[in-house]
Order: structure tokens, then C-alpha cells, then sequence
């Protein structure tokens, strides 16, 4: 039993602002000056806002005590952190929201020492990181006239500009589009584009979202929503789902946090060979349609091509499946009959089955399962959502635009996503073709770690004229750089963010303190670089606020000091709804779901989503698969600074499983050395039952020497080892191709 | 603009309405910790070291005088495997050391402790410790370092693999998770 004994006096004192009268508390321990000075806590001032530490704009509150971030604490006013159904949220809404470990160590990326703090110019060579301060003014103007030349020159189209995508969007597009470059790339290209096509094709939505709290079965390919989690009601959603009694099968080559809880509720792991998940999911189609297992009444009547794909999928057995993917055929058997025969069902997939050069394919294959048992915006099921937002006024691109560096929009990629093709902006500044860009804007980018192939990545950048980057932190592009603008963290600027649930609901993300070096919020930079440009028309005349202010009036009739004074920040609008394509149809042209598209086929594609296997696997030379992830502790290359982030997991390890390891004398701890035709680096080896032996892996996002000192040097880049090719339907940046071998 | 409406009032209220809350004479602050839903995230020793680290936390603020030095930590999680792949077992498990105040300037003011209110996979409750183990009996305390105000649940929830091929002979599961922290 606890040893410590508070009398009742002195809690009674301690409790400050609630009647907790008549509770003695015993076990609290060294409280110290305590009883004074508790009754602060709850006077410093809560300011709701949403989370960057990873794109999932998490709702927050920051505490702010004598103007600093002292705190960050769950808003539960905020349906993402709690779960993404309405109904759900009502009931949940007094259980409180929840926030990531990445989340709670925000105040270390605010904080952090090595945070950029001056605009900086480069001198010396590109690279060698020499660098001078100068004055915000000066390199808003130099930049301004280096760009008024090679659009004078050369034509505006040689200005590519890059960002993350969760940043003041709307007026980085404006500045595009008044400009004139075509060249806008956004970070979904190199994160879900596979498995936005895969869903836009069939059933019509590129984000429908999975109901896992209210589902029997989840059948997840690639995701591990427990682990690599980007909302922070994820894992409460799939725990709550389990608890109910779903049986939750996960298809992943490593043994994720949620294929753990997978085989802990009596469900399955289902180790596939990387880049087979398409065979999988038709092998899986097979069973149910030659079984007759399907929703026989959702393919009659709101579905278009289930003949033409009855016919594809009858040569795909499970004998076929298991030669290509290593699950065994008696296991495709059952999973599929299980899948038909229990309902509501969930089949989801994330950037696993994506980030391969057949991931468009693949990802249609697992979206048409869902299709075929009829499991589609049900309560239980894969969710259209409901979604109202901001309606900014951003500037017409002018008419004809010059083409795109990246061949988004040429025939080469046919349903390219409007986030752009990374991998061809950086070839073409290699090669020149189609042409070779002479600028580049990096606005809270790490492109060099971010695009696979890394050492291609610095070779195109040396080609270029002109680098901005805008970061928080130095970066491995920033390195790159001519100009570094000090950005700003989440906690310093604004943005209106719409939230990833079933139900509309629109965020705020407000300035809790000022920036911390009296820099300008990216926004402001692109403001005063188009003023400087000469650009003095709407959005770039009128305050950010008033922009933000027009955005909420004209999208959800609300002003800006409205939506800051609704609890937590938050505006919340109708219900989940469900069976909508009842009334209206699927958004597809066939206003069917389709497992068979005309679209494609008009672009000269097949219609059905078959199997075509990827491509830079193994060899004989290079005997392991290598693949990577995120986790709950770090977010793509971002968090590598972060000093408690790193405290508790500062090195990524290779994953690499522990009879192979046997073989090669590999022990658990051992540094290796994992090398392919474009990399060779050192690894900390971490021996494992939980990954397939023919796979090793490595959490993405380390082996920095760009970053802050505490990134610098821990663990091993996993791009570098990537051949750095896009997949050749929606563009999709093939970051999960490669091979390697690996010796002590 | 004030707390949010999580705080342990709320919840002490409720105890005291149902009729069938503890003597509330004996409340000694406690946390159960249901390692069946345990996803090994962290967020309960990250929100820790942010309630109470010692630069610029909240415990600071409250002047609690006992503050997670740098590099220190008062909540870690552990993890183990075991089996032969792919039958994999493997577990984590959330430990709080002694130094832990049960975030007492919190609770003072109405909230629940840092750990209770961030963790993701819901398996923290906070509450009386004679009413928590009679709520759940199998639950353990730790000790040796460990504080016991927590209370273990869950901590042998075995995998049962229903679902995949009966592991090969010779696998024996570990029923007692404890070894894994010695």
C-alpha cells in the first residue's frame, strides 16, 4: 500500500477551486509548496487549437503561463481525438479527447534551441553550410527580384514550388497561379495518392473513412492504425471495435502494434510479401463470388462491370494468390468467407499496398472487396464522409497554362492526382526534360529526405538557381538552400483546418503565442513576396485574418471571431449520414460503384483493376525487400529533434527477422551494414519474430546531417536505399520498392 | 477560457450520486491500467514529462517540488516477444515508477492525472484504489520501483490464435508478463 499519508486539513487546502469535502487522500507524495500555488494551474489560459506534429490536425488546447506554452492537453470540444462517427461523439464527447506521444512533446519542437531564427543567405558553395543573417526585408526583396528575372527570362513556369500540405494551401496557390507557374506539388503524392485513386474509382470518394468502432470485421491492408496513428482517436476506435467482439485481420509483411492486437483479440496476421496486396484482395474476390458469398443486391443494383470482374478474378485462386504473396491458400479460404459472412465489415488500406509501382492497381482491388460484399456507408463500414469547409478565393491560373515540370497533367501519368509527381520534378532537374526549372520553394519540406533516392535528390538540387527553403529547422534541403526563411510552428499561426471525421466539422489553428523570433508566419512571406512582385490584388491586399474571415462566410456562413469563440474552436455541422449514394448516386461517371471503369479505359488502360506485379524486388545480389513506416513516436522526417521524442526513441533500428539473422550472425543490438546499387550504410540490427524473413525495415525519417544537433547522425536514412521511380497511373512516389543486402 | 470538461470533479460527483461509491473518508488516488488495450504508444510517459518536467511544466507552475529531471522519466513502456515467427507473442507493458504524485496539483484543481487524460488506447481509469481492485480483482500492484497506486490488469492476455495455424510444438506462451522488466 501506498506509504505516504496526506491528512484531510491539508488536502482540503489543496483543493483550491472544487468541494471535495470530506476526502481524506492518502499517497500523495512530496507535494511541497503544493497547497499555495496549485489553485494556478487552472488560471493560466487554455487556448484551443489543432496539432502539427503530424498532419492529423488533432484537437488541442495549449496553456499558456507568463507568455509560454507551459502545457498541451486533449480538447475535447473536438470530435478528432475522440472518434469520427456523430453519434459516437455525443456519447464520447464527456469521456474526454486523447493526444499522441508526439502530441505531448510539442512543446520541445516550440522550444527547441535549434530552431532556425534569423533569415539566412548562403555563402560560399551550395551545401557547405555557410551561412549570414540578414534582414527579413533584404531577402523578401532579393528573392522577389530573382524571381521577377527568370520569369522575365525564361517564363514563370521554371519556378517550382513545393509544400507540406496542411499549411496555408489557399495562398500558396494564389501565388502560384498569379505568377503563373503550373508547378504546385503537395505532400499526398509522396504519402495516399495510391489509395485515393483506388477508392475515387470505385466508389467515387478518395478519403471515405472506417467505421471501426461499430464494425464485426476489419480486414486492413498496410495500415497500422494503432501504431503509424495520424488521428489520435484511432486507436480508442479500433479498441472499442474489438472490445465489441470484431475480429480484426491485418495484412502487413512486419508484425505492426495493430497486427499485435490482431492476433491478442483472436484475429489474424497476415504476413504478405511487399507489393502483392492486389493478388491478395482478387484472390480474396474469387472466393466470395465463386462461392456466391457477394451482396448479390449491391451488385445488381449499384454496381456496373461485376460480370467483366467475375471473369477477371475466376483464373485468381488462392493457389495462384499464395505463390505470389506467401499466404497460404487454406488461410485466402477462410479470410474471404469470414469477410462475405460477417457484417458490417471494414476493408481499408493505407500507404502500404500504395507506395508501390503497382499500388493504383492494387489499392482498386482491395476498394472493389469492399464493393462486393456490399459494405459501403453503413454504419460499420467504409464511410463517405460529409464534408464542408472554407471556401477561399484563390486567383485563375493564367489561360494556357505552360505545362507542368512534372508531367502531372501529360498523358504519361493519366490520373496523376493534383498533389503533383515529386519524382518527375526531380528527374527533370537532372535531365533537363521536358524542361530543366531553375527555382524551387521548399515551404515546410524536407525534399531530400522526403522523395526517394536520396542521392539523386541532392544531385538535382545542385542543378538549380535559386533555393528558398521555409522550415522551423535546418533540413537536409534547407542545407541546400541560397535563402532559409525562419518559419513557424503550429502553436505561432493560423489555419482553418476541416477535420477528418464522417461529419462536417471545421477546426481553428490560432497563434497561442507569438512567434518566438518575431518571424512572420509563412502566410505573411507569401504576402510580402507577392506585394514585392507587384501583385497587389486580392488575397495579397488584405489582411491574412480578413482572407481567413471572407473564407468562413462565404463556406459556413461564420466569421472568424465566431468560430474563435465556439468551444474548443471547433464548428461542428449535421450528422454522419449514411446510404447517401442511395439518393444521389456514387460520384463516379456511372454514378455506379465501379469494378470496372470506362474512364480508364477510354485513357487506354485496363478497366479492371488486375494484377501486375512491382517492380525492384529482390535478387539473388539483394536478397531482402526493404520497406519502412511511421510510428506513434515520430512523424515523417520531422520529430527527429525532438529532444523527449528522441529520449524515448532515438535510433531506427533495422528490423530484421531473427532466423534470417541466425543465418548471417546478425545478433540483436549488432551494427550491419545494409547496401544496394544506390546506397551503403551502417544499421543498429534489431532481431525480431514480427517481420517476414524475406523483409527488413526501418521507421522513415532518420540518418540526418542537415537537421538540429540532436538529429544529426541518429540512425539510417531508409530513402537512400530506394530506386526513386513513380507509379505510372496516379504518380504515386514508389517510396516501398527496393532491395538491399545486409551483412555484419 | 477554463478546463475542459474532463476533470475529476465531474467524476467524483458521479461517485458520490450513484450511492454505491466508496467511503469517501478512505480516497486514495489510484490508477488501473488495462494492458489488454495497451498499444505501447508512450502518450501516458510523454504527457508525464510534460506535466511535470522540470523546465517549464505545470507541476513547476504548481511548485509540486518534484519535477521528472532531463533524461529522467517516471512512466516508461516495455515490450517483449516471444514464439517463432510468424506465431507471434508479444506484449507491452506500462510501468510508473515510485516518484509518481498521481499528478496531485492536478487533482487538486479538479483535472485528472496527465497519463489518465491523454492515454490513447482508453485503458486508464482513475479512482480509489479499494474501489478500483474490487472493480477489478485480478488486477496486481507492482512494486520494486514501481509505484503501487497502479494497478495492473490484463497483464497475461494471451494471444490465442484462433485465427492463424496452431503454433508448432514446443512454443510455450509465458503466462507472467513481470519477467519482462527484470
Amino acid at each position: 500500500m501506498p506509504r505516504t499519508h496526506i491528512g484531510r486539513r491539508t488536502f482540503l487546502k489543496l483543493s483550491g477551486l472544487v468541494a471535495l469535502a470530506g476526502i481524506d487522500f492518502i499517497g500523495l507524495r512530496r507535494l511541497g509548496a503544493a497547497e499555495a500555488k496549485a489553485a494556478q494551474v487552472a488560471q493560466d489560459e487554455w487556448v484551443a487549437t489543432c496539432c502539427n506534429m503530424c498532419g492529423g490536425t488533432t484537437g488541442i488546447f495549449a496553456r499558456v503561463y507568463n507568455g509560454r506554452v507551459i502545457k498541451i492537453e486533449p480538447n475535447s470540444f473536438n470530435p478528432v481525438g475522440i472518434c469520427n462517427i456523430s453519434t459516437d461523439f455525443a456519447s464520447l464527447k464527456s469521456t474526454g479527447a486523447r493526444m499522441c506521444p508526439k502530441g505531448n512533446a510539442g512543446i520541445m519542437s516550440q522550444y527547441d534551441p535549434d530552431r532556425v531564427k534569423r533569415p539566412l543567405k548562403r555563402i560560399g558553395e551550395r551545401g557547405a553550410g555557410g551561412w549570414q543573417e540578414i534582414s527579413y526585408e533584404q531577402a523578401v526583396s532579393e528573392i522577389a527580384g530573382k524571381l521577377a528575372a527568370i520569369k522575365a527570362e525564361s517564363g514563370p513556369e521554371k519556378v517550382v514550388w513545393f509544400t507540406e500540405d496542411n499549411t496555408c494551401v489557399p495562398i500558396q496557390q494564389s501565388f502560384c497561379n498569379v505568377f503563373g507557374t503550373p508547378n504546385f506539388l503537395l505532400h499526398a503524392n509522396l504519402c495516399d495518392v495510391a489509395r485515393k485513386f483506388g477508392f475515387e474509382k470505385t466508389l467515387g470518394n478518395g478519403r471515405p473513412l472506417a467505421d471501426f468502432r461499430n464494425t464485426k470485421y476489419m480486414l486492413i491492408f498496410g495500415w497500422n492504425p494503432l501504431g503509424a496513428m495520424k488521428w489520435a482517436h484511432l486507436p480508442r476506435i479500433v479498441l472499442d471495435g474489438l472490445a465489441n467482439g470484431a475480429r480484426l485481420v491485418l495484412v502487413d509483411p512486419r508484425c505492426t502494434e495493430t497486427a499485435q492486437k490482431a492476433l491478442q483479440y483472436g484475429g489474424r496476421w497476415l504476413p504478405i510479401k511487399p507489393g502483392t496486396d492486389g493478388a491478395l484482395a482478387l484472390a480474396l474476390a474469387n472466393v466470395i463470388i465463386s462461392e456466391r458469398l457477394y451482396d448479390a443486391d449491391f451488385v445488381a443494383n449499384w454496381a456496373v462491370g461485376f460480370d467483366e470482374f467475375s471473369a477477371l478474378v475466376a483464373t485468381k485462386t488462392p493457389g495462384w494468390a499464395a505463390r505470389i504473396t506467401g499466404i497460404a491458400a487454406s488461410t485466402i479460404r477462410q479470410v474471404a468467407r469470414e469477410l462475405a459472412t460477417t457484417k458490417p465489415a471494414v476493408v481499408d488500406a493505407w500507404s502500404g499496398p500504395g507506395q508501390h509501382m503497382n499500388g493504383a492497381e492494387g489499392s482498386r482491388a482491395i476498394a472493389a472487396l469492399a464493393g462486393l460484399i456490399g459494405q459501403v456507408d453503413k454504419p460499420g463500414t467504409m464511410i463517405l464522409p460529409g464534408r464542408k469547409g472554407p471556401k477561399f478565393t484563390v486567383p485563375p491560373a493564367p489561360s494556357p497554362l505552360p505545362p507542368r515540370v512534372d508531367r502531372q497533367n501529360s498523358t504519361q501519368y493519366p490520373f496523376a492526382h493534383s498533389s503533383g509527381v515529386y519524382v518527375e520534378a526531380r528527374d527533370a532537374m537532372i535531365t533537363g526534360l521536358p524542361y530543366l526549372p531553375r527555382a524551387a520553394f521548399f515551404m515546410m519540406q524536407n525534399f531530400v529526405f522526403s522523395v526517394p533516392n536520396t542521392a539523386k535528390n541532392l544531385q538535382a538540387l545542385r542543378n538549380l538557381e535559386l533555393i528558398v527553403a521555409v522550415d522551423t529547422h535546418m533540413s537536409e534541403t534547407a542545407l541546400m538552400a541560397d535563402y532559409v526563411i525562419p518559419g513557424t510552428t503550429y502553436l505561432e499561426r493560423y489555419e482553418l483546418l476541416p477535420q477528418w471525421v464522417t461529419f462536417p466539422v471545421v477546426a481553428l489553428r490560432q497563434p497561442v503565442v507569438p512567434p518566438l523570433f518575431g518571424q512572420k508566419p509563412e502566410y505573411e512571406f507569401v504576402k510580402d513576396l507577392a506585394l514585392a512582385l507587384g501583385y497587389n490584388s486580392y488575397p495579397f491586399n488584405v489582411t491574412y485574418e480578413k482572407y481567413m474571415d471572407d473564407a468562413l462566410l462565404a463556406g459556413l456562413n461564420i466569421s472568424l471571431a465566431q468560430l474563435k469563440a465556439m468551444d474548443g474552436a471547433t464548428w461542428i455541422g449535421v450528422e454522419t449520414q449514411y446510404d447517401k449514394y442511395k439518393a444521389t448516386g456514387f460520384a463516379t461517371p456511372s454514378k455506379k460503384f465501379e469494378f470496372y471503369s470506362q474512364q480508364m479505359l477510354d485513357k487506354g488502360l485496363n478497366p479492371l483493376p488486375n494484377y501486375v506485379p512491382t517492380e525492384d524486388g529482390p535478387s539473388t545480389r539483394y536478397p531482402f525487400h526493404i520497406i519502412n513506416w511511421k510510428e506513434a513516436m515520430h512523424t515523417h522526417s520531422r520529430t527527429m529533434n525532438n529532444r523527449w521524442l528522441m529520449e524515448f526513441h532515438g535510433e531506427n533500428e533495422l528490423w530484421i527477422n531473427i532466423n534470417r539473422a541466425k543465418t548471417l550472425g546478425i545478433g540483436d543490438g549488432d551494427m550491419v551494414t545494409v547496401e544496394n546499387q544506390y546506397a551503403r550504410a551502417r544499421a543498429r540490427a534489431k532481431v525480431t519474430r514480427r517481420i517476414r524473413p524475406d523483409v527488413v525495415g526501418l521507421l522513415h525519417g532518420f540518418g540526418h546531417w542537415g537537421f538540429g544537433q540532436i538529429a544529426q547522425g541518429k540512425g539510417t536514412n531508409d530513402g537512400q536505399f530506394i530506386p526513386g521511380k513513380a507509379e505510372r497511373i496516379c504518380g504515386m512516389a514508389a517510396l516501398k520498392d527496393g532491395a538491399v543486402r545486409v551483412y555484419k | 477560457m477554463g478546463p475542459p470538461p474532463d476533470g475529476l470533479s465531474a467524476y467524483l460527483q458521479n461517485m458520490a450520486d450513484d450511492g454505491k461509491g466508496i467511503a469517501m473518508t478512505d480516497f486514495v488516488p489510484a490508477i488501473y491500467v488495462d494492458h489488454e488495450r495497451c498499444i505501447g504508444c508512450n502518450a501516458c510517459s510523454l504527457a508525464c514529462k510534460q506535466e511535470n518536467n522540470f523546465e517549464n511544466s505545470p507541476a513547476v507552475v504548481a511548485g509540486t517540488g518534484n519535477y521528472v529531471g532531463l533524461g529522467e522519466r517516471w512512466n516508461e513502456v516495455y515490450e517483449y516477444e516471444e514464439g517463432r515467427y510468424p506465431w507471434v507473442r508479444s506484449q507491452v507493458i506500462a510501468l510508473t515508477f515510485e516518484e509518481c504524485t498521481m499528478c496531485a496539483h492536478r487533482l487538486a484543481v479538479g483535472l485528472l492525472p496527465a497519463c489518465v487524460i491523454t492515454c490513447l488506447g482508453i485503458t486508464r481509469e482513475f479512482g480509489d484504489y479499494e474501489a478500483l481492485k474490487q472493480k477489478y480483482p485480478d488486477a496486481v500492484p507492482m512494486g520494486d520501483g514501481v509505484t503501487e497506486s497502479v494497478l495492473f490488469g490484463n497483464l497475461s492476455s494471451v494471444p490465442s490464435f484462433a485465427g492463424n495455424p496452431p503454433p508448432p510444438s514446443g512454443y510455450v506462451p509465458a503466462n507472467d508478463c513481470r519477467q519482462c522488466h527484470e
